[in-house]
């Protein structure tokens, strides 16, 4: 395979593993949060980081930002941050003539890498000011649209304990993003590592890896990968299990979810599946892909009823009950005997 | 078709053979477990219900049809992209094998952008080429095996233990109580065919015991189904009915010997029937030994005369040719003097009408013999599907063996058990083989009636008839009529009434001796 086309697939891997090598220098553990945040920068989407305070979720996006040349900017959700703070606005500047103009001052939203830090802090106000940035990678400030340099790639943190003064991610919003990855606590052996990294006198340095070029040559790639068939009809039935007025929907879900998850999560897992694919050496698209990466593609996409918030039952409890029901997509008619 | 299409045609096309054999095994085996329980079960309903259960036939049958389906199913090859997937499910391939062979099926239009698409094909090569079939398609053992080896164990089980075995009080019991009622039967009709056809020297008919003794024994073994029992009897009266045509045919051929045609159309063969045929016999015996002694002229005459009655007798009878030119011929010698002669024709007339006799009592007996075994498949065959009636019949069709077969008054217990020995009483010993002991029974009781002393006198033929119905009890002494020879067309009659009604077959062979000892009286 020494074609062009199989030369980029091997720099795309090559570029995927030295991404996470670097982020591992820095960030003890955390291998799936760290491969599924790569996975969201090759797919175009954005990640949503959920996890108690000290998990080195800031340190990880700041670290990814430090290992790509891209533009990197962090903005620190207040209640008080207000949408200009993010997007821009224009301002009245005097020019060496002495005349009067308007000049747009560009928000911290005019970046590449984008670290929504504790998110959940702004008010929802703020929070949709995100929305068009993260959708349409543009934003409009007194109605002129702007584009976004690509790529274009926003991480948000958000601590899921405490809830004082903070304001829940509208389901608008939330949908926006590729994945919700929820960063678990480190092991015995992390923390270890975390004290003898983060203790000594040395600090590690990590080094850039790619561009902001090579970023959207491995984005277009990655949405190359074929998609079988029987593997397309899994993720839309997937789908439609988490919705509860659906045929084919779960018992979980048709006992505790208000609403299930939305098309666009079905192309989040498609898209992610796609990148998934291609960092593990295939060049198509499985159902093992899909499986892996129903949770943090689809939990944030599903809202439960109150039943099922009063039983304690969390999207991913319905995700997996729906994977098990659904299991495979069912043979061609004749074929099902021999399984 | 690319290359690599060939290549992945080629290397899932083992696979999919082996996943078309693999679920026609499956299938099978499922049909084969159904079936089998079945077979199971309708051999287990045998021994309480008798059907028919040919159980050979149904093996036959059962294998043949599974094996047509297996060869059938095994033809009907799965799709070569649910090959794939079932291969990319059983070897962990991530779906690569399905993704390309849609990939390779789909519409140029409708193709992913060539280069990934090329990329992907090409590694599902690669990964099919490490395919080992067998572990991707496995002809694994059927669940249902033990199910089927379990059937097969119980079927044969059921063969050498269980098959002809009934549950008693159950319609099967009853149908094979009547079975072996109907083999002891067919044994003691065997004997006693055996034993006249050594009095009488009847070779067919001794052939044809031997066969009917061991056709009553098969009956009486203790597990032989009502369909066996059938295809038995109808063995045995194909068997008898060939015996018979030989018999009939011997008698047409020495019938029309010496004829130079056809053979006499005015009555079938021997129409007067055994019992006048005999008579004519002992009187040309008799005449024979006249012959020896009385040479006088106006004895000769009386000699020429009678023979020319008995001539008339035999033309009557519609006798062989041959015997009646021996006794033309005798008669014609006597007439001319040539009394040694006259003996020699009336030796081969005698001769002639010997054979002739003992060929009817052949077909005589082989025709009781026949009778017997269509009476006992009968029996056998109303005892219904369900044998409702077996009972019934195996009661009636056990009298002709408890019952003694000699002449006489002789108590038959209606109720006996079939297959008892003979009661003791008069008549003990009077079947062959039958007799316990020299002891005498009890008297047998006398009808309780008013006894008629009225009688008939004169002499036979003198005067007029008259007919009226006598009851009264048997007594001791000679009968006041004189007996005298029964008319051959009342003996051919009466044979013929006796044949119809339904008496068993050992009292057929007494009356119709008792008949005889009174023609042969003096």
């Amino acid at each position: 395979m020494n074609d062009p086309f199989s030369r980029e697939v091997n720099d795309l891997r090559s570029a995927c593993e030295a991404l996470r090598g670097e982020l591992a220098r820095v960030i003890v553990g955390q291998r799936e949060a760290l491969d599924l945040v790569v996975i969201a920068l090759l797919a175009g989407g954005h990640v949503l980081l959920e996890g108690v305070p000290g998990l080195g979720k800031t340190l990880l996006v700041r670290t990814l930002a430090q290992t790509l040349d891209l533009r990197f900017s962090r903005i620190q959700f207040t209640p008080d941050l207000m949408p200009a703070d993010i997007l821009g606005t224009n301002l009245v500047v005097q020019d060496d003539a002495g005349r009067r103009r308007f000049e747009f001052q560009p928000g911290p939203i005019f970046a590449q890498i984008v670290l929504a830090d504790e998110i959940n802090r702004a008010t929802p106000k703020t929070q949709s000011a995100l929305l068009e940035a993260m959708q349409e990678h543009a934003v409009t400030v007194a109605g002129e649209s702007r584009r976004l340099e690509e790529p274009f790639f926003v991480l948000a943190t958000q601590n899921p304990i405490e809830m004082e003064g903070t304001y829940p991610l509208p389901e608008a919003q939330l949908d926006r993003f590729l994945l919700k990855l929820r960063v678990p606590f480190p092991s015995l052996e992390d923390l270890q590592g975390i004290i003898d990294r983060t203790t000594g006198p040395d600090e590690p340095v990590v080094r850039r890896v790619a561009d902001g070029a090579a970023v959207r040559r491995m984005q277009a790639l990655a949405r190359q990968v074929p998609v079988a068939g029987h593997v397309r009809e899994y993720a839309a039935r997937l789908v439609l299990a988490t919705h509860p007025e659906s045929d084919g929907a779960c018992a979980l879900a048709g006992r505790f979810v208000r609403h299930g998850a939305s098309p666009r999560g079905m192309q989040a897992l498609i898209l992610a599946g796609k990148v998934r694919a291609l960092t593990l050496g295939r060049f198509n698209v499985a159902i093992e892909d899909l499986r892996a990466l129903a949770l943090p593609a689809l939990r944030h996409r599903i809202i439960l009823n109150f039943e099922g918030e009063a039983e304690g039952t969390d999207a991913d409890d319905v995700l997996r009950a729906a994977m098990q029901e659904i299991e495979a997509p069912d043979l061609p008619a004749g074929q099902r005997e021999a399984r | 078709m690319t290359r690599n299409a060939e290549t992945l045609q080629r290397l899932l096309g083992r696979v999919r053979r082996r996943l078309a054999f693999d679920r026609a095994l499956r299938w099978v085996a499922r049909a084969a477990a159904v079936i089998g329980w079945s077979t199971l079960g309708w051999a287990l309903v045998t021994l309480a219900v008798p059907l028919w259960f040919p159980i050979r036939a149904v093996a036959v049958v059962e294998a043949a049809g599974l094996l047509a389906g297996l060869t059938l199913l095994a033809c009907l090859r799965p799709g070569l992209l649910a090959a794939a997937r079932l291969t990319d499910r059983r070897l962990g391939l991530a779906d690569r094998l399905s993704t390309a062979v849609e990939l390779l099926a789909a519409p140029p239009a409708a193709a992913v952008p060539g280069g990934m698409a090329r990329l992907q094909i090409a590694d599902a090569v690669e990964v099919a080429q490490g395919i080992v079939p067998r572990a991707a398609a496995p002809v694994a053992v059927p669940r249902e095996s033990w199910m089927i080896v379990a059937c097969a164990a119980g079927l044969v089980l059921w063969a050498q233990f269980l098959q002809g075995w009934t549950i008693p009080g159950w319609p099967a019991a009853r149908t094979a109580a009547v079975i072996h009622g109907e083999g002891r039967a067919l044994v003691t009709i065997a004997r006693q065919l055996d034993a006249a056809a050594r009095t009488r020297g009847l070779p067919e008919a001794r052939r044809a015991a031997p066969q009917l003794r061991d056709l009553g024994r098969k009956l009486l073994g203790a597990r032989i189904s009502r369909d066996d029992a059938l295809g038995l009897l109808g063995e045995a009266t194909r068997q008898l009915q060939t015996a018979q045509s030989r018999i009939e045919r011997r008698i047409t051929t020495a019938e029309s010997r010496g004829t130079s045609g056809a053979r006499d159309a005015r009555a079938p063969a021997i129409p007067a029937g055994p019992e006048r045929l005999q008579q004519t016999i002992r009187e040309l015996e008799a005449l024979a030994e006249e012959l020896q002694s009385r040479s006088a002229p106006d004895a000769r005459e009386d000699l020429s005369r009678r023979l020319s009655r008995l001539s008339e007798s035999l033309d009557d009878m519609n006798a062989p040719a041959s015997s009646r030119r021996s006794l033309e011929a005798a008669r014609r010698d006597v007439e001319r003097g040539r009394l040694p002669a006259a003996s020699s024709a009336l030796g081969d007339a005698v001769s002639d009408l010997r054979s002739i006799e003992r060929m009817l009592g052949d077909e005589q007996a082989l025709g009781e013999a026949q009778r017997q075994v269509q009476t006992s498949a009968e029996r056998i065959t109303r005892g219904g599907p369900l044998g409702a009636s077996a009972a019934r019949t195996g009661q009636s069709q056990a009298e002709p063996v408890t019952a003694p077969a000699a002449a006489g008054p002789n108590p038959v217990t209606p109720d006996g058990e079939a297959g008892a020995p003979p009661p003791p009483g008069p008549n003990q010993g009077s079947l062959p083989g039958e007799g316990r002991g020299p002891a005498l029974g009890a008297p047998t009781r006398r009808l309780e009636a008013t006894p008629n002393e009225e009688h008939l006198t004169g002499r036979q033929g003198e005067g007029p008839a008259a007919v009226r119905d006598l009851l009264a009890p048997g007594r001791r002494g000679s009968p006041r009529i004189p007996v005298g020879p029964v008319p051959a067309d009342v003996a051919h009659e009466n044979d013929r009434a006796l044949g119809r009604e339904p008496i068993p077959p050992a009292y057929l062979t007494v009356i119709r001796r008792y008949f005889e000892a009174l023609g042969s009286a003096p």
